[in-house]
Order: structure tokens, then C-alpha cells, then sequence
């Protein structure tokens, strides 16, 4: 009841904030959506693009795999030039995406050799889902000459040798990958896309909750200096009261934004269900009730409540402005550096709020970690009741 | 007659003890002044008997409700006067119609009829007095705590603020005042306590 008592204030004084919330949160989502590509942002298939494709194998294969290319369903243009021209393509907007395919490629293919494909692209999302598409080709072009290889294995000895072997089978082979590749079902274009959805997905979902946690924040601050929390010291109420009904409003506002995400989740055809959004409701939460810990204990002291909580929300929303860097916002994050990844404080929430919505189940470990804030984050505010 | 507050060798130790260990006895209708220079423990020694802070010495006992004017009033910027005092009202576990009627009744008895729908916000400082006067009268306290409540007044509000407080020891509640200004005592308090020393003297 007393926990109760204080959440309906809460809720009460913050009425105004939240709404401002939403309008923060729908110029995020509009934001990111002008970002994307038309097709991207608003429907789950990928979308078409322009290729220039530079060939310096002159097998008779690597013509063919380029011909193939033009056929994939996310081709829009292809064009066959040499590097010069490419760049000019790149640099003009009328290829989205250079790919260079080495000399010797096919024989590496056939001998089990090494060869590299380069891919470059303007727009970071694009690159990216263009580097999913090439590497799943690349995968499946691989696995079939594995099991034609493991096949030929028990040939060799007709033969005498490997290499008379794959020479005698070259064309056997060509075949099948040629049918292979023809055959769309064996790659998943959409799939590759799918990554960049549950990204953003994840990405809006954090935003919410940081901007959640700044309004907690600024007003618990501004409570906090103003001497209310002393007020409920008086009448018998307890720190535990207090965060209960903190934790309780953050979960309040955690669902029903994350309900308010339900249409994106159905444009981008991301599969959801009620326990799905509750747990990551939980871990936004979670999230909220960190950040908004952090910010309002450890703001200095001060005579006007109201600075304190302008104090507070303008360090959460210098907060949020590195979230958005961290979080993928204006660079994805799957591109990022491994290195800057392991340390990026968002990249834990950003993976739970993926994996969450992507139907998989967290790792436990990674449960505990993210257990690891909200722990410290109670921990920290009963230390700051102290300072009352 | 029984003693609403006794309190022995009370005293709260931070990196030096804050004050002398504090004893003194408290019965119905008297007013203690608790006296000194500014961060030499007062509000701390009303938080303990309040029950916010625990104190590292000593012990005391209270009988009774306790009304408490706090320096930072804590109240919500954003609502009125009147919604304040509700809230006041429901964190003390008054409901319903008795709610209504107590907030009424203490709401008269300090005048602040003419101003309690008017956001806390836009009151002045004798307003804002005089509202924390009536919330810490709500629970019909036996004991009040009053920190510097007479600070920032004018002359008007500080009669009509020290004519309440009066009229609340008249009717039998116990009164402890904490100011450094020594005239804030006349008439509301027989004794003074001094701090950092812990003397106790007649006004």
C-alpha cells in the first residue's frame, strides 16, 4: 500500500514528462527511419540495389557467377566494369555497392585455396547487409564442395592423385554449384536483413528506456533535494518502499512503450508474444532503473531542487547521446570494432533486447551481468538514503 | 503529569561527536527551544527524535503522534496547497471522508482557505509556512517539531505563524522549536537547550 501511495504520485507528477516521452520517443523512430532505405524502414524485405562488379578471374565460371548475381532478387542494376569505372559508379550514387572478385577465385574455390572478395559500399547499412548476402554465398558454395570433396575422397584411388582428381571432376563440379546457387532457397536473402530490424528494434527500446530513466531521474532528484523522501522518512516510509515504487513505475512505463512498439514489430515481421515483450520489458526495466540510480545519487548537493533535477537530466541525456553512438544509432553496431564492442556499455542490453526479440534465449551468464547494474544500482541507493 | 519525550544522554557521533549527550523531559504543554549557531547538530538532534536518523548514544521515548516542520518542506511543487495536504493526509493513513474533514479542519485553523488551490509553486515563504504547520497538524500530534519554521518571514506571517503554533501548545502538544535567533522562543518555550553544550536554561 505504501508502495502503492508512492508510485501514484509519481505517476501523477510525471504526466507531462511522459508525454513528452513519446514525442522523444516517435522523433528517434522518425529519425532512424529516414536514415534507412525506403525499403528497409518500412517492410521487412531488403532492399533492391545497383552493383558494380569488378572480374579479374577470366575463368569461364566467374562469368557465370557474375551473370548469377544479376539474377538475386535485392539486384537492382548490374553493372560489369573494370575499377575506374566502379569508383565513378560508387562516387556518382549509381552503383550502391562495389564488389571485387580476385583472379584465381574459382581455382581457389575448386583446390580448397584461399582467395579474398572486397566489397565496399557508401551507406554503412547497406555495406552491411551486403557483406550478410556475399558471406552466406560464399558459406554455401563452400559446405557444397566440402561434401563433394568428402565424396571424391573415396574416388582418389581410381585416379592416383588429388589433383587428377578434382582436374577430372572440375566440371562436375561447376554443375552443381551453378545449380546450387540458382536455387534461391539455399540463401536466405531476407534473413540477412533481418539482423538490422531487431537492431533498431532494440535500439528504440533502449532509447526508450533511457529516456525514461532521465525523467525518473530528474524527478527523483528533484525530490530528493527538495526533501519529500525526509517527508516519507517521517511517516515510517522506508527505502525499500521507495525503491520498490521506483522500480514499479520504470516497469509500468517499460511496458507500455514496449506495447507501443508492438506496430514495428509487426511491419518488420519480428516475431513477438506476451512473455517475449515482458522479459524485455524486465530488462529495460533493469536498464531504467540503473541509469536513473546513478543520476540521482550521485548528483552534487544542492539548495534548488530545481537544478538538481535539470542537473540530472541534462547528464542523462548527455547519457543518451553516447547511447546513441554506442547503441548503433548512427553506425551499426555489428560494423564497430570487436575491441570498442567488448567495452561498449550498450552493447550488453542492446544484445538482450536482440536476442529477446529474436525468439532466442540469453545466455545466463549474460542474464547475471545485466543483473550485475540493477544490484549495483540498489546497492548505491540505499547508500544514498544514508546521505538524507 | 506523564511526559510525552524523555530523552537521555542522546547523541549522534559523525567524524566528532556532533554535541554533549543531550537528557532533558518534555510533558504536555510545555515548549523546549533547542539554540545554536548554524550546523552545530539541531536539525540532526530533531531527526532522531523523528525517527529519520539513529542515534549513536543514548536513547529516548516518545508517547504519542508526531507533527514535524521540516526546514525543506518536501512538498510537490506542482500541486496546490489543498493537494499537498491530501497526500500529507493519506501518508499519515487518514482516508476517505475523515481525510477530507481533517485537512479542512487544519487547513482553517492555520488560514490558508484563502490560497490552498493555488500551485505550491507560485505561494510565498508565510504561505508556504503556514501549509507545513497544517500537514505536520494533521495526525493531531501530541508532539511538535518545528525547524527553523519562523525562517524568511515577515512580520505578518511571523505573528500569524507564531499565534498557530501557540494555540496548538495551548491545547496541550508538546513543543520542541529549533531557531538561532533567541526572540523566536518568547511565549512558545519555558526552557532552552543550547547546543554544541547541551545546557539547558529558562528563557
Amino acid at each position: 500500500m505504501r508502495v502503492l501511495r508512492i508510485f501514484l504520485l509519481d505517476l501523477r507528477l510525471l504526466g507531462g514528462a511522459l508525454l513528452l516521452l513519446a514525442g522523444g520517443f516517435i522523433l528517434c523512430a522518425a529519425a532512424f527511419f529516414l536514415s534507412l532505405p525506403p525499403e528497409l524502414a518500412l517492410s521487412g524485405d531488403p532492399p533492391k540495389i545497383s552493383i558494380a562488379l569488378v572480374n579479374h578471374d577470366s575463368a569461364d565460371m566467374a562469368e557465370m557467377l557474375a551473370g548469377m548475381v544479376s539474377g538475386l532478387e535485392m539486384v537492382d542494376k548490374l553493372y560489369v566494369v573494370d575499377e575506374a569505372e566502379a569508383e565513378a559508379l560508387l562516387n556518382a550514387g549509381d552503383a550502391a555497392v562495389c564488389v571485387t572478385m580476385p583472379a584465381g577465385m574459382i581455382d581457389a574455390l575448386i583446390y580448397r585455396g584461399r582467395a579474398e572478395i572486397t566489397l565496399r559500399a557508401r551507406d554503412p547499412y547497406i555495406g552491411a547487409i551486403s557483406l550478410n548476402v556475399t558471406t552466406e554465398y560464399v558459406k554455401t558454395m563452400n559446405r557444397l564442395q566440402e561434401t563433394a570433396l568428402a565424396f571424391y575422397d573415396g574416388l582418389r584411388p581410381l585416379y592416383g592423385d588429388r589433383q587428377s582428381l578434382y582436374q577430372a571432376a572440375r566440371a562436375f563440379d561447376l554443375s552443381m554449384l551453378q545449380e546450387a546457387l540458382l536455387r534461391a532457397r539455399n540463401v536466405n536473402v531476407v534473413s540477412a536483413a533481418e539482423p538490422y530490424h531487431l537492431q533498431l528494434a532494440a535500439l528504440l527500446l533502449f532509447l526508450i528506456a533511457a529516456f525514461t530513466a532521465a525523467a525518473i531521474a530528474a524527478l527523483t532528484a528533484r525530490q530528493l533535494a527538495g526533501g519529500y523522501f525526509r517527508r516519507l522518512a517521517a511517516r515510517g516510509f522506508r527505502a525499500a518502499h521507495i525503491c520498490a515504487a521506483k522500480a514499479l513505475l520504470a516497469l509500468s512505463a517499460a511496458l507500455i512503450f514496449s506495447l507501443a512498439a508492438l506496430p514495428l514489430l509487426a511491419a518488420w515481421n519480428i516475431p513477438y508474444s506476451g512473455p517475449r515483450l515482458l522479459l524485455s520489458a524486465s530488462v529495460l526495466t533493469l536498464i531504467i532503473l540503473f541509469i536513473c540510480t546513478v543520476f540521482t545519487v550521485f548528483r552534487p548537493a544542492e539548495t534548488a531542487a530545481d537544478a538538481a533535477a535539470a542537473r540530472a537530466a541534462l547528464g542523462a541525456f548527455a547519457l543518451l547521446l553516447f547511447a546513441l553512438f554506442a547503441g548503433g544509432g548512427f553506425y551499426p553496431i555489428h560494423l564497430m570494432d570487436a575491441g570498442f564492442r567488448a567495452l561498449n556499455p550498450a552493447w550488453l542490453a542492446h544484445l538482450l533486447a536482440e536476442w529477446t526479440l529474436g525468439g532466442q534465449a540469453p545466455p545466463p551468464l549474460s542474464l547475471l551481468a545485466c543483473a550485475a547494474p540493477a544490484l549495483l544500482g540498489a546497492s548505491v541507493t540505499w547508500l544514498g538514503w544514508s546521505r538524507l | 503529569m506523564e511526559n510525552i519525550l524523555t530523552v537521555s544522554r542522546l547523541q549522534k557521533i559523525r567524524q566528532a561527536p556532533l554535541f554533549e549527550p543531550v537528557s532533558f523531559s518534555l510533558g504536555r504543554g510545555e515548549g523546549l527551544g533547542v539554540y545554536g549557531r548554524n550546523g552545530c547538530g539541531k536539525t540532526t538532534l530533531l531527526d532522531m527524535i523523528a525517527g529519520l536518523v539513529k542515534p549513536d548514544a543514548g536513547e529516548f521515548n516518545r508517547a504519542g503522534r508526531l507533527g514535524y516542520v521540516m526546514q525543506l518542506d518536501g512538498f510537490q511543487n506542482a500541486l496546490s496547497c489543498r493537494d499537498n495536504l491530501r497526500l500529507e493526509a493519506a501518508l499519515c493513513g487518514l482516508t476517505g471522508q475523515a481525510a477530507k474533514q481533517r485537512v479542512l479542519a487544519c487547513a482553517e485553523q492555520c488560514d490558508i482557505l484563502s490560497f490552498w488551490r493555488k500551485p505550491f509553486s507560485r505561494c510565498s515563504t508565510g504561505m508556504r509556512a503556514r501549509t507545513a504547520i497544517a500537514a505536520a497538524l494533521l495526525p493531531e500530534p501530541e508532539l511538535l517539531l518545528l525547524d527553523e519554521a519562523f525562517s524568511g518571514l515577515d512580520q505578518e506571517s511571523y505573528a500569524s505563524v507564531k499565534k498557530i503554533i501557540l494555540e496548538k501548545k495551548q491545547a496541550g502538544a508538546a513543543l520542541i522549536l529549533v531557531s538561532h535567533v533567541w526572540e523566536d522562543f518568547t511565549d512558545l518555550c519555558e526552557t532552552a537547550l543550547t547546543l554544541p553544550d547541551a545546557n539547558r536554561r529558562p528563557i
